[in-house]
């Protein structure tokens, strides 16, 4: 019996320590922050994982995580996707929350939650009074007022819309095709909020941008088809089209199995940078292919500094930890990086 | 009714010497196929025995328990959970890891630092995991569903191929035997309105034997939790949980001569769902519907008077059908596989109790999914040779098997384990197991469109054990505990991540070393009316990546995330007279929840409460029993932002109609 009891306290002892030893997980110290003087990242974080997080650097070495759960006792949600500043505000948009968080740029703290989207992905500001945002749900441009954001209007579009962009008075909407295929542009009338035309283009156009010439680069990343099988895969292009005419000016299909997803415009509207797997550039004025290897890495996210001209990349390493944001200079030499959340996709600069 | 305390395995014996010959061929046939264990205390093929003053308990070994750790769930331990699932009962009373969606969602588990792919659950013989997914939703398993659920923890690709990299569940079902007829009948409800009910009839007659099983469930589970997702109340009710399921098994034996045996088992299956999301994701319509249908077949014939030679032949097939639809976004994702498979082996004893088996496997994989771009197949086969032997006081074996999978073939796989029982005192036995292991890919990893890689490799590595067991066993009291060391290797270990444009792809990114310890503890006691009983277990895990062909080298070192470093639970059970009342405790350790350790999960302590009266009134046996779950209320996560279900409860009725008065079942 001794032995047994002996046993016992062995066993016991250990497990009474360990049942009590657990501990609170502790919340980082916010501290007074001040997030508005330099660089915000959106880290997408994992679909489902709800680990969407907003990175800010000041134009510096480190990055800091905003502490989003902290400061507005809820987490910012799955899958953040944008992110924009409009009427003094920082608009977070949250893909599968199916919400738009619209924050302090100083504080990060919270004060409206836009919650009438299902699947939204970017968000534009139209003028002074009007910004407007995409959603996959329903396959719809929302029309949003900013001193009434819960009420909107809707304009039916293609299908997963995604980038939006304001030329030649009217606002472009690319048609990705969502979980499925389109290969258009919608054209609408900001002012009447109806749809004008709806022109095509190649396989799922993600990504717009205007140039200082006032055309319109689309960026279409090609359908995959069965992905095993790159002989039926259509490619990747890159268009620029006079928003006036809706005419051509430049094709630039990339590689079969290439598939371009992402691309942004430097501050002066002179030159195109996007990520074809590597991150390319190419001048507005270009009137061919092909377009630069700026940096053979491969990256998820671009953005360019306007106060800098600094070209900001992001690498999301396995997709499952922290990535890094690597910073170039204009001349293609990298200055520095800085770690960011998971995922991270989305650049936003202070001016 | 079998008394708590009782194991099935246990076989009483007046004296361990004079059993002899009588006690190797327990052994021996321990090698029985699962299904074809008896309820009663008596095994077939067995000489009868006296039972004496003295007692001494032996184990039956099966292979797999040999020099490794075995958590047994049998049918009384499962009463404890009526009618919860298979993954409630393991969460609760083993201490594996299991990853919880919730009530609605899915649940896996995942042993030894590993993941839901690299564990092996067996129900007649034949694996149950999904060849498109490579994992057992254990959600929908019901525990009426089987007489004993067993956990040979760690790795045994050497034994049981494929998926069994870090540990094995065996659901088992046992057959009536002898003359008796039993009805069986179970309803139960609880909180957030869940209905479930069973009836089983179980006949034996003549050799022949049956087993019939039809149980249905359907619960509504919107349960209340604490709202942290989103600004606005403070207190949430669960949505789109919902689910209602329908099931049949049905078992048939018959005995043709006293060496001769076929059966056949059939299990249908069916459930439909919504699917619960994250709280953090208020827009959700999805749904799942989940169809299956099970069939073994099978039979053995033992040659020679002594039961020297034996031959068996199982063939049976899984086809699982699901079909998921998220209104939000319009998706629907149908898949429909089949697995076939048929094993033949032999036994064939030597001398010095030595058995000599060997057989071969064949295997073929169907799926259709709207993730592929044409139906797929594959066939995987295995040949399989093992010699062991059988002693009183040590035993061992030496497996060797070679899996045959087209493009990728496995490497050949060795495995041995040993177990002693010292002679100065023989309740300590001490033993040892390794095993090669090898993890197959599943059909989504190579042929999901987009992603799917057809050149993956298998996972393969290495899984070693030690364990020391010692029992002190009286008249009125056991002792017993056990302290076991792991260690699992595992190379080329695939993990999904997106390649070019965002397409997520399986890689064979990793090697992960996943090693600790595991103890647990049984105290006994009985009195002439009343017993109790008090079990502890424990288990430190640490699973960390070693290598990592991937950019993130950073990751180097860090735990696994959802493998909590502690995982313990405790069980005190006593009983007077025609009551039973007991309560579990669970403690889950702190789990990561970001790869770089950078964000976890916080660990939580769950009290658990159960009582049952029962009551013999002639052939009718009641049984009324009411538990109680999470009796302080805690608020925790099995998965992130994923709420599992505060203080709830269930009460049964069950009713049993045993026309002779000396069942033992």
């Amino acid at each position: 019996m001794k032995i047994t009891l002996r046993c016992l306290a062995l066993f016991a002892l250990p497990l009474a320590f360990i049942l009590t030893a657990c501990e609170d997980d502790q919340p980082p110290p916010s501290g007074d922050m001040d997030y508005s003087q330099g660089i915000l990242v959106v880290n997408e974080g994992n679909f489902g994982g709800s680990n969407s997080t907003v990175t800010y650097n000041n134009r510096s070495t480190f990055g800091v995580e905003i502490p989003f759960l902290d400061i507005n006792d809820r987490p910012l949600g799955d899958v953040a996707n944008s992110l924009n500043r409009m009427n003094g505000k920082v608009y977070v948009v949250v893909n599968n929350s199916s919400k738009i968080e619209v924050v302090d740029p100083v504080t990060f703290e919270a004060s409206m939650t836009i919650s009438t989207l299902t699947s939204p992905r970017y968000v534009m500001q139209l003028d002074a009074d009007r910004f407007v945002a995409t959603d996959w749900g329903t396959n719809a441009v929302h029309f949003y007022h900013f001193d009434d954001p819960l009420s909107y209007n809707f304009v039916t579009v293609g299908a997963g819309p995604e980038q939006m962009a304001l030329a030649d008075g009217k606002l472009f909407v690319a048609n990705s095709g969502g979980f499925g295929l389109d290969n258009s542009i919608s054209v609408i009338d900001p002012v009447t909020e109806t749809l004008i035309q709806t022109i095509t283009v190649a396989d799922a156009p993600m990504q717009l941008q205007v140039d200082a010439n006032g055309k319109l680069w689309v960026l279409c990343r090609g359908d995959y088809g069965d992905f095993n099988d790159l002989t039926d895969d259509t490619p990747g292009e890159l268009w620029r089209i006079n928003p006036q005419t809706y005419a051509v000016e430049l094709a630039l299909p990339f590689n079969v199995g290439d598939h371009p997803a992402r691309m942004t415009i430097n501050e002066t509207g002179t030159k195109i940078y996007f990520l074809n797997g590597p991150l390319y550039s190419i001048d507005a004025s270009a009137s061919a292919g092909p377009a630069a290897e700026f940096s053979p890495r491969w990256f998820y996210g671009i953005g360019v500094d306007p106060v800098t001209g600094f070209i900001y990349a992001s690498d999301p390493v396995d997709y499952v930890s922290k990535g890094w944001a690597l910073r170039f200079r204009p001349d293609g030499t990298v200055v520095d990086s800085f770690r960011t959340g998971i995922i991270p996709g989305d650049f936003l600069f202070s001016e | 009714m079998r008394s708590v305390f009782t194991h099935p395995l246990r076989l009483r014996f007046p004296d361990l010497h004079r059993a002899g010959i009588g006690l190797l061929v327990i052994f021996f046939l321990s090698a029985l196929p699962l299904h074809a264990q008896d309820t009663t205390k008596s095994i077939e093929g067995l000489p009868h025995y006296t039972l004496s003053e003295e007692v001494i308990q032996i184990r039956v070994y099966r292979w797999y328990e040999i020099g490794r750790r075995v958590t047994y769930l049998d049918s009384a331990k499962l009463a404890q959970l009526s009618f919860s699932n298979a993954a409630e009962a393991l969460a609760t009373l083993t201490t594996a890891s299991v990853k919880n969606y919730g009530p609605g969602g899915i649940a896996v588990l995942s042993t030894r630092g590993t993941t839901a792919e690299h564990t092996k659950v067996f129900w007649m013989g034949m694996p149950l995991n999904s060849p498109s997914l490579g994992l057992v939703d254990l959600s929908l398993l019901p525990v009426e569903a089987f007489d004993g659920v067993n956990l040979a923890h760690g790795g045994t690709s050497s034994g049981a191929g494929s998926n069994a990299t870090g540990g094995s569940v065996f659901l088992e079902n046992w057959r009536l035997t002898n003359n008796k007829f039993r009805a069986q009948l179970g309803l139960f409800g609880g909180s957030f309105n869940d209905r479930k009910g069973y009836l089983k009839l179980q006949a034996a007659k003549k050799g022949f034997s049956s087993t019939s099983l039809l149980y249905a469930q359907q619960a509504q589970n919107d349960f209340p939790f604490e709202n942290r997702a989103f600004s606005g109340d403070s207190l949430m009710r669960r949505m789109h949980a919902a689910l209602h399921g329908l099931g049949l098994m049905q078992h048939l034996s018959l005995k043709i001569k006293e060496k001769q045996e076929v059966f056949a088992s059939v299990w249908l299956q069916q459930s439909e769902r919504q699917v619960p999301a994250a709280i953090t994701i208020p827009v959700n319509g999805a749904t799942q519907q989940d169809s299956s249908l099970r069939l073994v077949v099978g039979g053995k014939k033992y040659l020679g008077s002594d039961y020297r030679t034996k031959f068996s032949a199982t063939a049976g097939t899984s086809w699982e059908k699901i079909r998921y639809a998220d209104s939000a976004s319009g998706l629907v994702s149908r898949s429909f596989t089949k697995l076939w498979f048929a094993e033949v082996s032999a036994e064939q004893w030597l001398p010095h109790t030595i058995k000599l088996s060997g057989g071969g496997s064949m295997s073929l994989l169907q799926g259709t999914s709207d993730g592929y771009a044409a139906p797929v197949q594959e066939g995987r086969h295995s040949a399989f040779a093992r010699l062991e032997k059988a002693h009183q006081h040590y035993s061992w074996y030496v497996h060797l098997r070679q899996d045959l999978a087209p493009g990728r073939t496995p490497p050949l796989c060795p495995g041995a384990g040993i177990q002693k029982q010292w002679l100065r005192n023989k309740n300590l036995v001490t033993g040892a197991t390794v095993s090669r292991l090898f993890n197959l890919p599943t059909l989504n990893m190579r042929y999901w469109s987009p992603g799917g890689n057809p050149a993956l490799k298998p996972e393969r590595g290495w899984s070693a054990d030690v364990i020391a067991k010692y029992a002190l066993l009286r008249s009125k009291w056991e002792f017993q505990t056990s302290l076991t060391g792991f260690s699992i290797l595992l190379n080329d270990w695939i993990q999904w991540q997106p390649q070019s444009g965002n397409i997520w792809s399986p890689l064979n990114l990793k090697q992960v070393w996943s090693r600790g310890a595991e103890a647990s503890v049984h105290v006994a006691r009985s009195m002439k009316y009343s017993k109790f009983a008090f079990d502890v277990q424990y288990a430190f895990t640490r699973s960390t990546t070693l290598q990592s062909n991937g950019s993130a080298q950073d990751l180097i070192g860090h735990q696994l995330i959802y493998v909590p470093l502690h995982n313990a639970n405790a069980t005190l059970c006593a009983s007077h007279s025609r009551w039973t009342a007991g309560f579990t405790q669970v403690f889950t350790g702190s789990r990561y929840t970001e790869a770089d350790n950078s964000a976890s999960l916080p660990a939580y302590a769950l009290t658990h409460l159960f009582v049952s009266c029962n009551l013999r009134l002639h052939a009718w046996q009641w049984s009324l029993s009411l538990r109680l779950n999470n009796l302080f209320n805690t608020y925790y996560e099995s998965v992130n932002w994923m709420p599992m279900p505060g203080r709830s409860f269930m009460i049964g009725l069950r009713t049993s109609f045993l026309p002779s008065p000396k069942s033992t079942l």
